[in-house]
């Protein structure tokens, strides 16, 4: 790779710049989804508190926690909402590395080959 | 001067509760507690007529960063990680961490999406009900939903599991190739 420069074509800094493009990316989708992920909690909260203050049957729990704790398949059911969203988040954050993971390593490879080539 | 740190340490040490006192002395952290600490510590629970329990192996480090070592890599994966001549647009060790972590994300989302699955049952079961207005307690409407369910948590199985996969895989393949083809020079 010492003479790298010398083989580096438009292709490859094409190439190289989305690599960049998806390593950025894939921590904005991270952060993205996990502010999601408790924006979807907030959300609960606050169709909670709307329904308290409209004063349908929620009335009889204490806060939002307490009904968590006194409906569990209401809990699980938005636990898993939540846990889904972040999962997303950390399948699309491991997906865009790995697509900038093998675009770098394709340069590379391609860079590798020509410096070979060139020596023989 | 020694003699006031020890005292100085046995009076913070004897405000501890035992069981504090013991896991300090099990853990053997000696980067976070001096040596003067263990043998007030030693001292203290003697007086509290407590069992000296064996320590562990000794702590002189708090190395939080991941290395080469933290992970089961195999011997081929070792020797691309530690090659003297390395990569130039690349960390080979944070390749094999991508694909360690996409191989075990395909793993959870395979629960996830058994759970998520299990969660909309009843939904699903309501769906299903709507086309048995007429015998809202057929049998038929468990076996459909049922079905239903295996399908979907399949299919999300498949759309996730194996592209997942299938990248880590192509990822292990093209750090190999370009190791070749490094070789090659």
């Amino acid at each position: 790779m010492n003479e790298s420069q010398g083989f580096f074509s438009q292709n490859h800094d094409r190439l190289i710049s989305i690599a960049v493009w998806a390593k950025y990316l894939a921590w904005v989708a991270l952060i993205v989804y996990t502010l999601w992920a408790i924006g979807t909690y907030l959300q609960e909260q606050n169709y909670y508190l709307y329904y308290k203050s409209g004063g349908i049957k929620v009335q009889t729990y204490r806060d939002f926690i307490d009904l968590l704790r006194q409906a569990p398949s209401y809990a699980f059911s938005v636990f898993i909402e939540i846990v889904g969203i972040f999962l997303r988040g950390i399948v699309y954050f491991l997906v865009l590395k790995g697509i900038s993971l093998g675009l770098n390593m394709v340069v590379e490879t391609d860079i590798n080959y020509r410096e070979a080539k060139n020596e023989q | 001067m020694s003699n006031d740190l020890h005292h100085q340490i046995y009076d913070e040490m004897n405000l501890k509760e035992t069981d504090e006192l013991l896991e300090i002395w099990r853990n053997n952290d000696r980067f976070d507690w001096s040596d003067i600490a263990f043998d007030v510590i030693n001292e203290i629970l003697k007086k509290r007529g407590v069992e000296i329990p064996n320590q562990n192996e000794p702590i002189y480090d708090h190395n939080d960063e991941e290395t080469e070592e933290d992970y089961e890599f195999s011997e081929e994966e070792l020797r691309i990680i530690e090659d003297e001549n390395p990569p130039a647009f690349y960390d080979p060790f944070e390749v094999l961490l991508t694909t360690k972590r996409i191989d075990w994300m395909a793993k959870v989302m395979i629960v996830f999406t058994f759970a998520y699955n299990i969660i909309n049952f009843p939904r699903l079961m309501g769906i299903v009900q709507s086309y048995f207005i007429r015998n809202p307690n057929s049998i038929l409407i468990y076996i459909f939903t049922i079905l239903l369910v295996t399908i979907n948590t399949g299919m999300g199985i498949i759309v996730i599991y194996f592209p997942l996969r299938a990248l880590s895989r192509i990822l292990r393949i093209l750090m190999e190739t370009e190791f070749r083809s490094r070789k090659t020079n």
